[in-house]
């Protein structure tokens, strides 16, 4: 059964309009990630799923009972805040113990529970501790833990790293991770971070301007995203776009000059622009037979030690392009390279308003 | 309206229902009394006389003689009023923006010499008043210095000007901490760096006080004057137990006019009283609109720079 | 030489300049002026009504010094007299009949001396008369005040805290029709000053029954405009993720109200309970209103009652007005810091 089910979600904050009629399904534990731009509605769907927003129109369902008109606290969910909301005056040990008390949980109960929750976390050592005595990782497992211990249907988590240094970043996600695997209970995670969303996912939910993009898991998504604006989110460093015209025979041509062809069922229309895709990892430097070969005059240079980053303008002087190469490169700023794109990896959008994916 | 909704009403209700049995309704009811006559406390026996205690109150052949007014006490207590504001607020501004200045050079243990000139306000007005009282009085350590340096005794608090001079003073000694520490506040509000460009300009100290920190200082003292002026109007405890309002009328102000009035007479006039307050209400309402009507010129004249 | 070098010393500059001097000078002419008046109150409550009605006045209380003499009950006063042979001594007065007084030497006390009470001054010492303090409670019915005025100031200030956080809270975390609406006017309240409204409100006390009650005073000071404003203030600031969590937490609207709101406003609670003491404490006119039968008088009220007198009894007066005092002088000087500064930062008093 599904575990959460959105059908015709609208949000309406006064005039304006911040959730488009979203229709979603996620299901028993899942891990699913809300991924998208700051301002696309991530968190405000996130905040009508627990119950502090009410929906303008649509119906939310949990385990199939329909909870539009259920209290936050009555949905049987947990939440995570981005500010982590740890009580300020209370200790580790009352922050978790705080909704279980206000359930009238028996005191022995609520001992047991918290500590079983506190020894998964790591914290058994800093129950007598206020919030502020604590670094911002152990912040964020008390935050955790009083999800934990509720025993929630879903787990709720809104930008929960933001606040955090970028390594402490990349340990909490594996522990979340972790978690989630040892729980085995539905999550839901926000973040503007695609990183975050590729590495900890199950199933991503592209959002943008309260519209959903694309629904899928990681490998979907990048392989086969349905939208300029999704192949443009994810995946790091962006996808390479430039403009390109159909001619002839499925033949592509650049507006400066060379042109190679792709093989697309449906066939292209002559004559129209298009947007070509491809991804900085799948450029290389070595000529393949059938590719696309792109001239470049290099304008920056990123060597990483392990990979190195360049940037290059092409001929028509306003289309930047990044390639990634493997080791270390002894191509400098000024230089002159030709990169080539096979068409295998190649992705061909719609020049319109919706930029559908075509290949 | 569901429950949600009537939460927030919840917590409204203790606070709003004080607010209404004893600011909001007195507030109406002021207005009946006003317009009645009698003697008795009890509206309903209180016959209706329209502007009649506004007229007594207000008739008078010659505004600036007093012993020309019907109720030529209520005018004295006007005059007394109004001349005591002005004398007051002009000199508390002034003293309180020197100490405030004095107190916002670098100084060793700025916290205590502050501590020192706040003090005062937060004593009672009537153990501030004694302890005047106690220093003022014939026989009082004032006179001994007096005479001392070899000056003759004097009755502080019997001869009608030396009594306003102290009631002055003294209300000024009790509320200058507090308007210091305003005036204060506005001062280290202001940004260091704009004296630190000062001085690389070459300005004087006594330039940079003219055209940098009093124009700056400007919104805090006009909130000074303003809070000074509404309280200045209504003062009544420092005074009564200081004077009682004497010699003869010489520190009779409005209020103690007021309470006089309607709580110490054999006949208790309930209608004048109120009408008295209205026309004090009317003279803090000027009062308070000048104030919004200089802090929107001076917004204004903020953005107009 | 090195504490000189010290208290020269300014942060800026290393040696005094004029205007640092004149700096002081100010200062210490105002310590002075602020300090000297109520020291000057206190060290006179310690003088005998004797020595208070001296002119001129001494500056530290003196009293006659007085010792126990054996086979007397109570202690004798001392006098220097001059002896018959001309000689000074200091010699307790055991007994005075008309212009003639009877001394005796501690060492032989089998000779009494008489000498004429021309010949004998008073001998005085550094006394604190505190017998004005106590007299106070036992003659008077000083408790009682004390009493009133504690009660007063305790319950309005706790009720004033309740109330106030309650409306503050509802005005900073709740969306609702009619906000901005009871903001306004509870802000719009503060501009009516309570001289305004003393003819009807005294009515609409003796109508609840409450005249010559002390709650005549605590009810119509307990919804402070002030308290609200500063309250709401302060709560804005608060976070409202901690309320949504605490919601999460299946906590009530009242619980969060209790449990998260008013601890996190401690410090908003403080400044506001420090004012409302220093309010209650020291009223003065409304309570001179509708308390009017003596044994409900405050500390305030019993001081003017007092000082109105015929005769004023100046020696147990000024022990009033200072024990009065006394309250608030010992929470300003451990509050002083938390005073100015939630006076500076509300503005309002």
């Amino acid at each position: 059964m599904a575990s959460l089910e959105l059908k015709k979600i609208i949000k309406d904050f006064g005039e304006t309009r911040v959730i488009h009629g979203v229709d979603l399904q996620v299901d028993d534990g899942e891990f699913v990630v809300f991924v998208g731009p700051s301002g696309c509605g991530k968190s405000t769907l996130l905040r009508l799923i627990c119950g502090l927003e009410h929906a303008s129109s649509g119906d939310i369902f949990l385990e199939g009972e329909r909870v539009n008109d259920v209290r936050a606290a009555d949905r049987g969910l947990a939440m995570v805040f981005q500010s982590y909301a740890l009580y300020p005056h209370m200790t580790v040990y009352q922050n978790m113990a705080f909704g279980l008390e206000n359930m009238g949980l028996p005191k022995a109960a609520i001992k047991a529970k918290v500590g079983e929750a506190a020894k998964l976390l790591r914290l058994d050592t800093l129950l007598e501790r206020k919030p502020t005595q604590l670094s911002g990782g152990q912040r964020q497992r008390v935050a955790i833990g009083r999800a934990i211990v509720r025993e929630p249907k879903i787990f709720l988590f809104d930008e929960p790293l933001s606040n955090l240094d970028a390594e402490l970043r990349v340990s909490m996600r594996s522990e979340i991770t972790g978690l989630h695997r040892r729980l085995g209970s539905t999550m839901i995670y926000v973040t503007h971070d695609q990183v975050e969303a590729m590495t900890m996912a199950d199933k991503i939910v592209v959002l943008r301007q309260g519209r959903i993009e694309q629904v899928g898991s990681p490998l979907e998504l990048y392989n086969r995203p349905a939208n300029r604006f999704v192949a443009g989110f994810i995946g790091s460093p962006q996808m390479n776009f430039l403009p390109v015209r159909s001619e002839a025979g499925s033949r592509l041509a650049t507006t400066f000059g060379t042109a190679f062809s792709l093989d697309i069922e449906s066939g292209l229309a002559e004559g129209k622009t298009y947007m070509l895709g491809v991804r900085p990892e799948h450029l290389s430097l070595e000529e393949s037979p059938g590719a696309l070969s792109l001239a470049l005059k290099v304008v920056e240079v990123e060597q990483l030690g392990g990979h190195c980053l360049i940037y290059g303008m092409l001929p028509d002087g306003n289309t930047r392009i990044t390639l990634h190469c493997e080791g270390q490169q002894s191509t400098q700023i000024g230089d002159a390279v030709v990169v080539y794109a096979p068409p295998a990896n190649c992705h061909l959008f719609e020049k319109d308003g919706e930029e559908r994916t075509i290949r | 309206m569901n429950k949600a909704a009537r939460t927030p009403w919840y917590f409204l209700t203790p606070n709003l229902v004080i607010f209404g049995v004893f600011t909001f309704l007195p507030i109406v009811i002021n207005f009946y009394y006003a317009f009645t006559g009698g003697v008795q406390l009890y509206p309903q026996d209180r016959p209706y006389v329209g502007w009649d205690n506004m007229a007594t109150l207000l008739d008078c052949k010659n505004y600036w003689d007093v012993s020309t007014c019907r109720k030529d006490l209520f005018w004295r207590a006007v005059w007394n009023t109004a001349y005591f504001s002005v004398l007051q607020v002009v000199l508390m501004i002034l003293f309180s923006l020197i100490t405030a200045l004095v107190l916002n050079r670098k100084i060793i243990g700025r916290g205590f010499w502050r501590g020192v000139f706040f003090y005062p306000v937060l004593l009672s007005p009537v153990v501030v008043s004694l302890i005047w009282k106690w220093i003022l009085q014939r026989d009082g350590l004032l006179n001994a210095i007096v005479v001392a340096i070899g000056g003759e005794p004097v009755l502080w608090l019997g001869e009608p000007e030396w009594a306003f001079f102290w009631v002055t003073f003294v209300s000024i000694w009790s509320q200058m901490g507090f308007y210091t520490l305003i005036l204060l506040s506005g001062l280290q509000a202001i940004p260091a760096d704009l004296y630190e460009a000062a001085q690389m300009d070459r300005a004087s100290p006594w330039r940079t006080l003219w055209r940098i920190t009093l124009p700056l200082l400007m919104p805090n003292m006009i909130v000074v004057g303003v809070l000074g002026a509404i309280r200045a109007v209504q003062t009544f405890d420092n005074v009564f137990v200081l004077t009682g309002g004497g010699p003869g009328s010489a520190t009779m102000f409005v209020v103690q006019y007021i309470y006089q009035t309607a709580f110490q007479e054999q006949i208790r006039l309930y209608g004048i009283a109120a009408a008295g307050s209205l026309l004090l209400a009317l003279a803090l309402i000027v009062l308070t609109l000048l104030q919004l009507r200089v802090t929107k010129a001076e917004s204004a004249g903020e953005r107009a720079k | 030489m090195k504490l000189v070098s010290y208290l020269t010393a300014t942060r800026g500059r290393s040696r005094l300049h004029w205007t640092d001097w004149l700096t002081y000078a100010y200062l210490c002419v105002g310590l002075f002026l602020m300090f000297g008046p109520v020291l000057w109150l206190v060290a006179s409550s310690f003088k005998t009504e004797a020595a208070l009605s001296e002119f001129p006045p001494t500056l530290l209380p003196y009293g006659q010094k007085s010792v126990m003499v054996p086979g007397e009950e109570k202690p004798k006063p001392v006098f220097r007299v001059k002896l018959p042979d001309g000689t000074m001594k200091e010699l307790p007065e055991i007994r005075r009949i008309g212009l003639m007084a009877t001394y005796v030497d501690p060492a032989k006390p089998e000779e009494p001396i008489r000498v004429n009470i021309k010949d004998r001054q008073p001998v005085r010492e550094f006394r604190l008369a505190t017998e004005n303090y106590s007299d106070l409670m036992r003659k008077l019915d000083f408790g009682k005040y004390l009493w009133n005025s504690v009660f007063i100031t305790i319950v309005a200030t706790v009720i004033t805290l309740l109330f106030n956080s309650m409306a503050a809270f509802a005005l900073s975390k709740y969306q609702f029709r009619g906000r901005s609406g009871v903001f306004l006017f509870i802000i719009a309240t503060l501009m009516v000053p309570p001289a305004i409204v003393l003819v009807p409100n005294f009515l609409v006390v003796t109508e609840l029954g409450l005249l010559n009650s002390l709650w005549a005073v605590i009810w119509p000071a307990v919804a402070t405009p002030t308290g609200v404003f500063m309250l709401r203030q302060y709560m804005l600031t608060i976070p409202d993720e901690l309320l949504e969590a605490a919601r999460m937490d299946h906590a009530s609207e009242w619980q969060i109200y209790w449990r998260i709101m008013l601890p996190l406003s401690a410090p908003a609670l403080a400044v506001l309970a420090i004012f409302s003491i220093m309010w209650r404490w020291n009223d003065f006119l409304w309570p001179l209103i509708v308390l009017s039968k003596a044994e409900k008088f405050t500390l305030q009220l019993a001081l003017n009652a007092f000082q109105g007198d015929l005769i004023t009894q100046w020696n147990y007066l000024l022990a009033m007005t200072v024990i009065t005092l006394l309250p608030v002088t010992v929470v300003f000087a451990f509050l002083q810091k938390h005073i100015t500064q939630g006076i500076a930062s509300a503005g309002v008093k």
